[in-house]
């Protein structure tokens, strides 16, 4: 009966207006999602270009003292999947400027369009997230409460059909027919892909996968929570205004609101404050080196009167780095804590499961500077080891003055290469995100059917 | 008949649970964006007073032409609390020198750089959303619906005209959806009235009023397009799922894809190509620098450590070494006047690249103005100056300012006098104490130790010795006023009220022709 029912309800949507526009419409989107290779090649284009430049800047040292104060550049490469989820890669900084001295300092280079102003970019979690979402609340809104308006309802039931078969009959095609709209976009959206010449490595096919398995998910999440507000109500009008009502709410203006939820309860010290929080630092500092002699010996750097000096500078950058390091992780937590709280929107959920799958969000921002102090690391011991042969130096370190002068062959300075996550680490790190939907889903589904149990069909 | 049927209309709208669940939304989140969005204004107008303090102190302590840099600021403006706009996203500080000519640049916040993964959400927004989706739940089944439940015989059978019924509708579903708005409007005016540090001028009142008027004219497109569709409709589903579509394309679809089908479709350069292309001109620059040094540094021996330091010299001048005077009265001579130039070149450089952003932004602009959101939202900014078209008229009076200023500097002759690089007045009194310093340092070697070198304090506490800046122009920038700033933005008005009309009109014709049975 169940099968019966499925593709009688299937045909139905499948011949409505509603599923023909809702099907036009993904279509359209997800081939203008695939435009983004124009922007991924320049992206890539721009990421070389900015290679070829440190490695001509890298060449250029002679002596390990060049290499103290060099002020390399490191490049997040621009992730190829961003398609299926941007993670607002281009407002987000992209270089780090890393020297063995200083603390790596963020920089966005991307070509951002100040002019163009603010606006989603057209990936598959958008089109997902927020179109199929609004059609599945469409396609479901009368589903129950609609026929029992026209009365067949009844009719149905009094036929030895049972209540489980209908409402699973429904849920099923609706689901079905959604994801038979979005698979169909996506292989359009693919097919595009394939033919502008972009290639996918294994990797990447596991994580497309996992992006579809979560989507399909979400679009089930809205079908079910469309049927269960149907069930509720028994007149649809009144359950399509709750759906939507709720749909506007959790998908447009929820997610839109952690930045003023992050500044209004998961504020940070200002940056002013942390400035002058530096500045006592070094202050204190300053006090205890207070009785060093007041004179550098500029005639012969390495003679051990300087070490004091040096010793100075080295506390006031640690003292320096600390308190920035400290700043920048609260940073990273206002905003993660600020996901957190908004994280009852299924589209926040979704998003930032996909994101995670990615590996594209805004916990490889973080990543990615801790890779930053791990490279400038690699450097230092670079220098130690070097500095390390030579007799002469005074073995003080990260400073160009006090640095031995031995000549070094540029290809043997370290370089840097990002580590990206696997696949693997990338699911475990999201599972949370991924079993929260689901359980959602099956929640508003076990929901929806209870809810149609009880159902007054009168 | 029209008032009785509006009346009708507007009370059977206030008793539904539609209106009920979005004036609560509505109202909740316009007092959390508010009250988010005016301690924001509040931070930036503090920040705005501080450092317009530090930069007029700044100028009081000047004493060489080389320090004449003003630093010029843009006042925040209180109605970003309505539309926040690019408010946040762009430097409000420019230092004015004749060595670079200001251009928009993108500001990473200081606070918390990150938070760009979060859209912004302000009043304007809330409303543009939400407010329009109850416009379309309003109307969809004005006509459709009173047909399906036979009631719009009976009313048309009772000598009531279709215009009446038509117009009644229309006016009864915009009272009931002015209650939300107007609400929304006072709880936003209510917070910001209750902190004391805003004072709200008469003219911010008048922009508080256009940006209203403009949220009316909006969600009233929105009610005239559900009319209409409800017109042309016999089954209120039907008319329903044609609304929903159109609502969810010309208020999600459009204004995001848009900007982003224009970013693949336009295509710019690449910014550090445009950066490389005005390091060539930077390069070229110090060469010609560095060139006319190596003729002019026989005249002094330091020159070679001393003269690069940039404009930093002023203390050495001080002391007046032998030749620094006019080794650097010839440098200024030549550097001066060349950087100015090379300004302007490197201004012709970033104008290109700018029009290439502005051709990528009318391209997405003429797509997205199908959609009444795109007319409202850049209607609002425009009125509240947070759009990009007033922080480049910002920009302008500071190019503008920057002209007035090296006139000033001209008319005082600053690039041929060395009260450009020392504040010294008269130049022998240097060299007097050259002398002096010389025989100290003298003392100090003959007895084996280091010499302190001690800069003569009292010389930085003269106040004779700073600039007398009585003629200097000053920057003067104040927002325009709200009606000029609407004047801008009429063309998005006018769309708006053209829409308005034109489908009010479309759905009286059509329903003059409706069968009502």
């Amino acid at each position: 009966m169940l099968k019966e029912l499925f593709f009688k309800e299937l045909h139905d949507l499948l011949i409505s207006l509603r599923f023909h526009l809702a099907l036009l419409t993904i279509v359209i989107l997800m081939s203008a999602a695939a435009s983004y290779t124009s922007t991924y090649r320049d992206a890539v284009a721009d990421h070389y270009r900015g290679l070829n430049e440190n490695e001509t800047l890298l060449t250029s040292v002679q002596r390990l003292s060049d290499l103290v104060d060099l002020r390399q550049t490191i490049f997040k490469p621009p992730s190829r999947l961003a398609f299926l989820a941007d993670g607002k890669e281009e407002l987000l900084p992209n270089t780090y400027s890393v020297a063995a001295s200083v603390a790596p300092v963020a920089e966005v280079r991307s070509r951002r369009n100040l002019i163009l102003g603010e606006f989603s970019n057209i990936d598959l979690v958008f089109i997902v997230g927020v179109l199929i979402s609004f059609m599945a609340i469409i396609l479901t809104y009368d589903a129950v409460s609609g026929e029992k308006e026209l009365g067949t309802l009844k009719q149905m039931l009094a036929n030895s059909v049972s209540r489980s078969t209908i409402i699973a009959a429904k849920f099923l095609s609706a689901s079905a027919s959604l994801l038979a709209a979005f698979l169909t976009g996506f292989m359009m959206a693919l097919l595009l892909l394939l033919t502008a010449g972009i290639a996918f490595s294994p990797e990447d096919v596991w994580r497309i996968l996992a992006v579809l398995i979560i989507s399909a998910s979400y679009i089930a999440l809205f079908v079910a929570l469309g049927l269960f507000l149907s069930t509720l109500a028994h007149n649809s009008i009144t359950s399509l205004v709750v759906a939507l009502l709720i749909w506007a709410l959790l998908v447009v203006v929820v997610p839109d609101s952690g930045g003023l939820l992050a500044s209004k309860i998961y504020g940070i010290p200002r940056f002013v404050d942390v400035q002058k929080q530096i500045t006592a630092a070094s202050a204190e500092v300053d006090k205890e080196y207070r009785r060093i002699p007041k004179a550098l010996d500029l005639d012969d750097l390495f003679n051990p009167l300087n070490r004091p000096w040096a010793e100075w500078g080295n506390k006031r950058r640690v003292a320096y780095e600390s308190i920035h390091i400290n700043f920048e992780q609260q940073r990273f937590q206002q905003i993660l804590s600020s996901f957190k709280t908004i994280s009852f929107s299924p589209y926040v959920l979704y998003r930032r499961a996909a994101e995670k799958l990615l590996n594209i969000d805004i916990e490889r921002q973080k990543d990615f500077l801790q890779q930053a102090f791990d490279y400038r690391e690699r450097l230092r011991q670079f220098i130690r080891s070097v500095d390390s042969t030579d007799p002469k130096s005074p073995h003080i370190y990260y400073y160009a003055f006090f640095t031995s002068q031995k000549e070094i062959a540029p290809s043997a300075v370290p370089r840097f290469a990002e580590n990206t996550k696997r696949f693997r680490d990338s699911l475990s790190d999201s599972i949370g995100y991924v079993s929260a939907i689901i359980c959602l889903t099956l929640v508003l589904v076990i929901g929806g059917f209870v809810s149609f149990l009880r159902y007054d069909i009168r | 008949m029209v008032a009785t049927i509006a009346r009708k209309e507007c009370i059977s709208h206030l008793k539904t649970f539609r209106f009920t669940a979005g004036f609560i939304l509505c109202i909740l989140l316009v007092s959390l964006s508010t009250a988010v969005l005016r301690d924001k204004y509040l931070e930036r107008l503090s920040n705005y007073h501080l450092s317009q303090n530090e930069s007029a102190e700044e100028l009081k302590q000047v004493r060489v032409y080389s320090y004449l840099q003003p630093v010029v600021h843009k006042p925040p403006s209180v109605l970003s609390i309505f539309s926040q706009g690019i408010e946040e996203q762009v430097d409000h500080s420019v230092r004015i020198y004749w060595g670079r000519v200001p251009t928009p640049t993108v500001s990473q916040s200081k606070e918390n750089p990150y938070l760009v993964v979060f859209s912004g959400l302000d009043v304007v927004k809330v409303i543009s959303v939400l407010l329009s989706l109850l416009a379309v739940l309003f109307t969809f089944d004005a006509i459709a619906g009173e047909k399906e439940l036979g009631t719009l015989k009976f009313s048309l059978a009772n000598s009531v005209s279709r215009t009446a019924v038509i117009i009644g509708k229309y006016a009864g579903a915009l009272v009931s959806l002015l209650l939300p708005l107007a609400t929304g409007f006072l709880i936003a005016l209510s917070w910001i009235l209750a902190s004391k540090e805003i004072a709200v001028s008469a003219r911010d009142w008048a922009g508080v009023m256009l940006i209203f008027l403009s949220a009316f004219i909006y969600t009233s497109t929105f009610l005239t397009l559900g009319l209409f569709v409800s017109t042309l409709t016999h089954r209120r589903s039907t008319s329903l799922i044609s609304l929903l579509f159109t609502w969810v394309l010309l208020v999600i679809v459009v204004p995001n894809v848009a900007p982003f089908m224009a970013k693949r479709v336009v295509r710019t350069r690449s910014p550090q190509e445009v950066a490389k292309q005005e390091n060539r001109l930077h390069a070229e620059l110090s060469r010609k620098i560095n060139d006319h040094d190596k003729r002019i540094e026989s005249l002094h021996r330091y020159s070679k450590y001393w003269g690069r330091r940039g404009e930093d010299s002023r203390y050495f001048a001080r002391f007046n070494p032998s030749g620094i005077i006019e080794y650097r009265l010839k440098k200024t001579q030549y550097d001066e006047p060349l950087k100015t130039e090379y300004a302007t070149k490197i201004f012709g450089i970033e104008q290109d690249y700018y029009r290439e952003l502005q051709q990528q932004a009318q391209a997405a602009n003429r797509l997205a103005s199908l959609s009444p959101l795109f007319h409202f939202r850049k209607l609002a900014s425009t009125i509240a100056a947070t759009d990009f078209q007033s922080h480049e008229d910002f920009l302008e009076h500071t190019r503008v300012y920057r002209g007035q200023l090296i006139n000033y500097l001209n008319s005082k002759d600053a690039f041929n006098s060395h009260r450009f690089f020392s504040d010294d007045a008269s130049i022998e009194e240097g060299l007097h104490r050259r002398a002096l310093i010389d025989k100290e340092r003298e003392k100090s070697r003959e007895a084996g130790t280091r010499m302190q070198v001690r800069l003569n304090d009292d010389a930085d506490k003269d106040p004779n010795r700073l600039l007398k800046l009585d003629g200097m122009p000053r920057f003067s920038y104040g927002l325009a006023p709200p009606a000029e700033r609407f004047f801008k933005g009429l063309a998005n008005f006018s769309v708006l009220v053209f829409l308005n009309a034109g489908l009010l009109a479309m759905a009286y014709v059509v329903f003059l022709k409706y069968d009502v049975r």
